[in-house]
């Protein structure tokens, strides 16, 4: 294989820089053909028949760079089963599959599932190459060390950051935190609100009573009331034995209800009451109980268009915001990104017992191009997940989710769509309306602009 | 046509059916609109069924699709009974019974196991009148089914003791060996171990003629010795079953035994092993036609696996995977039970939110069609995950509410699982 001669990598390859590939498939000619080409590039190849003999090859000993998959029969659900199964190995080969005759819509969405590669069948002998050079390309990887974090302690939670944005919330917390003043934080999905509140709380006067914390979207609405307030026995069906309610659990501390848009008009109007008058009454009780905390609300919504919509009381949202703090998108945090999945890799290496001391420059890339709609949770929940399937000290491309994972090399930008015909462009974007609007076909022409009936003529045709 | 305005605000799903009567005309509706339901792609981690969302302007695409939805189920049921009234005509009274199971066995793939119920009865009623007891064979075993998938192994046993004792007397060996079968399932799930030993071993004896049925009673034989941590045994006879279902073809039935499989790796910790059977389980359900329930049952063990394994991400993750099948095929009681697997995940983070997913599995075992033995075993979990964010008073309640439920459904060995988790409360 004239691509092999390279300096030490990462990726699955044998001692002699050749390229571990194990394919899987009946049909005798297809394997031969494959067999002779990865011989002629020196490549090794093993061949078994059958997911059950390949699953034995997957969970032994040997490292390889990729599954080559014959789907001859429901290549759909055979992909997925595929998809499914790497992603849960140990060491995380790519996957390439090989179909008679892929419909543009089958390979958009194994692109979408991160498959490496759809090839048709016959693959010939230059199309061959040419996967074994992307595996190649996606097997190297140059290791770069971990930076070093200081955390920041806040209890027992830590914050990393070194951007500017975060350090004007820094500055906030720091001169709202000695005060009772009740703060209101903005701020998307997973950007860390309940630190910033659990900060305020612990640099705040009320730091050795009880910081409790409620999140609003998480509770079904018919149980919110008797979490917030508490219960007596018997007061409905689940009321198996009396409850304090978290309001009065953070009496003396800080309560802090996230995601406080989501809360029902009713209920928003029983918490103003608890805030103005200081009681609550226990669901089932008509006994009222003094109350003292200060609180602290978080949202991801736009509360002011909510009150205009009436979905959100502006009395008690003035009570709310008496000063309000907003936390940037991890994408507007800059290098706090590495500096973060560094933090997580090594927080989740001692947790799973595994040491870590670099990361990979393809995964650094991946990270980078990522969107992270989820903010540092879903990064934390990336880190984790690469944790427990990584078997070195380097994170990698290959312990990333696979759906991230186009085969582009290092350095391009996994985004850059590959030059391609108008067909498959018409197509891509049909799937991806289709996406946004959950498979409705109505919906999806009234978005694009054309008949219902044309829209499914080309979904058949495309076999979206 | 011109791309119009942006698309409203989609609402919760709790939020559409509290818009909904809860009334008999509107269930096909509410279904479809809990399975046409999506999770935001962001990560929503106490997301449960009730949370996901439904674009308002999806509904009335939907209505045509819940009004063909009901329109074809009913049109099969008035074929069903056309057909038996035909056959009650022309004095065949066997093919009427027949019918009757058919509509009855159509109305228990949708779920409604009342109505399942009700036509099984009925079918029964006929059944007994008539000189040839086969249909009146077949039918107890239809209803032994239907009662045991329902938790009330009592009168499951009872029906599949009355087919078993007409099966014999008319020396139907068939007939005994499936009654047999049912008989073993049941008083597997109760924990009756000898017992369920010798049903199984019993129905081998008559049903050395049927491949499948071997296999069928094979493996009833390797799952119970699994629970009994036989473990040589129950490979045995899980070998045994897998070479059966093998040879005959069939694809259900080999994923069954891998699954079982699976679970008895994981019992012996070896779980590695355990995940490629689980694995390999779902392989063979490819291109067999979605088999949901089986998939599900698979599904599940392995998220209780990587739950033992303290893999928790890949826990949720697998959870997350089965929960859309559940809401798809709309199949409750599975999503039940991912739901008390995903509060056991939180547990294990010590996450008080994680309750939620405990009272949405009450909530669920609560429907239309009430599951009080499942709703018992939700308690119990929900108590120990109260007993272990130390709200003792919290545990010791839901405790006392499943043993309630548990004397009412006769669970000998759940019971006596919570007695002592209630004397351990009660230590000082």
């Amino acid at each position: 294989m004239t691509t092999m001669d390279r300096p030490a990598t990462l990726g699955a390859t044998a001692p002699h820089g050749q390229l571990r590939l194990l394919v899987v498939g009946r049909d005798a000619t297809v394997l031969r053909e494959l067999a002779h080409y990865a011989e002629m590039e020196s490549g090794v190849l093993e061949q078994v028949a059958d997911p059950p003999s390949a699953l034995r090859v997957l969970t032994g000993d040997v490292e390889l760079a990729a599954v080559i998959v014959l789907l001859d029969h429901d290549p759909d659900e055979q992909l997925g089963w595929w998809v499914d199964v790497l992603r849960r190995m140990p060491r995380r080969p790519r996957l390439v599959a090989l179909v008679p005759a892929p419909s543009i819509g089958f390979t958009l969405r194994a692109a979408q599932l991160g498959v490496l590669e759809v090839l048709p069948l016959p693959v010939g002998r230059e199309r061959f190459l040419d996967l074994l050079r992307r595996i190649q390309a996606a097997a190297d990887e140059v290791a770069l060390p971990l930076p070093e974090v200081t955390p920041l302690g806040i209890g027992a939670f830590q914050v990393v950051s070194q951007s500017p944005a975060m350090m004007s919330v820094f500055r906030v917390i720091a001169q709202v935190a000695p005060s009772t003043a009740t703060v209101l934080i903005y701020g998307e999905s997973g950007t860390g609100k309940e630190l910033v509140a659990r900060a305020i709380h612990e640099h705040g006067p009320r730091a050795k009573a009880a910081f409790v914390a409620v999140n609003c979207a998480a509770i079904p609405e018919n149980l919110l009331e008797s979490e917030l307030f508490g219960h007596e026995k018997g007061a409905f069906t689940g009321a198996v034995a009396r409850k304090t309610g978290r309001f009065e659990r953070a009496s003396g501390g800080t309560l802090f209800m996230d995601e406080i848009g989501d809360m029902s008009v009713a209920l928003q109007s029983k918490i103003l009451r608890a805030v103005q008058e200081r009681e609550i009454e226990r669901v089932g009780s008509t006994d009222s109980i003094p109350v003292d905390v200060r609180l602290i609300a978080a949202t991801n919504q736009d509360l002011k268009a909510l009150i205009a919509q009436g979905r959100f009381r502006e009395d008690l949202y003035y009570r709310l915001a008496v000063v309000t703090i907003a936390l940037p998108p991890l994408a507007e945090r800059g290098d706090d990104l590495l500096a973060l999945t560094a933090h997580f890799l090594r927080e989740f290496g001692q947790r799973y017992g595994k040491t870590f001391t670099g990361i990979a420059d393809r995964a650094l890339d991946l990270l980078r191009h990522h969107d992270w709609v989820g903010n540092v949770r879903e990064l934390r929940n990336v880190v984790e997940r690469a944790v427990l399937v990584a078997d070195g000290p380097v994170l990698r491309a290959e312990h990333l989710p696979e759906e991230w994972r186009t085969g582009a090399p290092a350095g391009r930008s996994p985004e850059v769509p590959a030059l391609t015909t108008l067909n498959e462009m018409e197509a891509r974007h049909i799937s991806r309306v289709l996406e946004h609007t959950a498979g409705q076909i109505g919906e999806a022409a009234r978005i694009l602009g054309v008949h219902r009936n044309t829209l499914a003529r080309k979904i058949r045709e495309y076999g979206l | 046509m011109s791309r119009g305005t942006e698309l409203p605000p989609p609402l919760r799903v709790e939020q559409a059916l509290r818009l909904l009567p809860d009334v008999d005309a509107l269930t096909p509706l509410r279904a479809l609109l809990v399975s046409r339901s999506r999770a935001r792609p962001s990560a929503e981690p106490y997301r449960t069924v009730g949370k996901r969302f439904v674009q308002t302007t999806d509904l009335a695409e939907l209505v045509p699709q819940a009004v063909a939805r009901v329109s074809e189920h009913l049109a099969a049921l008035y074929q069903a009974a056309v057909e038996a009234l035909e056959a009650d005509q022309r004095d065949d009274l066997a093919a009427a019974v027949r019918a009757l199971l058919r509509a009855g066995a159509l109305e228990e793939r949708v779920g409604r196991d009342t109505q399942a119920h009700a036509w099984y009865e009925h079918a029964l009623g006929l059944a007994e009148g008539l000189r040839d007891r086969q249909p009146e064979i077949e039918t107890l075993r239809h209803l032994g089914h239907l009662e045991a998938t329902r938790g009330r192994f009592e009168d499951a046993a009872r029906r599949y003791q009355r087919s078993l004792a007409l099966a014999e007397a008319e020396l139907d060996d068939d007939g005994t060996a499936r009654a047999c079968l049912g008989l073993g399932g049941v008083a597997q799930a109760q924990a009756r171990w000898q017992g369920a030993a010798s049903w199984y071993a019993r129905g081998l004896r008559h049903a050395e003629a049927d491949r499948g049925l071997t296999a069928d009673l094979l493996f009833g034989l390797g799952d119970l010795a699994r629970e009994r941590e036989q473990f040589d045994v129950a490979e045995d006879h899980l070998g045994r079953a897998q070479a059966a279902f093998e040879d005959i073809g069939k694809v259900d039935g080999a994923a069954r035994v891998l699954n079982a499989w699976g679970a008895l790796e994981a019992s012996r910790e070896r779980r590695a092993e355990a995940l490629r059977r689980y694995h390999e389980g779902l392989a063979r359900l490819q291109g067999a036609g979605r088999n949901a329930q089986l998939e599900m049952a698979i599904r599940l063990n392995l998220a209780r696996l990587y739950l033992d394994w303290q893999r928790l991400p890949d826990a949720e993750d697998e959870i997350r995977v089965a929960e859309e099948i559940a809401i798809v095929y709309n199949l409750t009681r599975q999503l039940a039970r991912l739901y008390v697997v995903l509060g056991m995940v939180r547990g294990q983070q010590r996450d008080e939110t994680g309750f939620v997913f405990f009272e949405k599995a009450i909530e669920l075992c609560r429907g239309d069609e009430p599951l009080p033995r499942l709703e018992a075993e939700v308690y119990v979990e929900y108590a120990l995950f109260r007993k272990a964010l130390g709200e003792p008073d919290e545990a010791r309640g839901y405790l006392e509410r499943a043993r309630e439920i548990l004397e009412v459904v006769h669970h000998g060995a759940l019971l006596a699982r919570v007695d002592a988790e209630l004397a351990q409360l009660a230590l000082p």
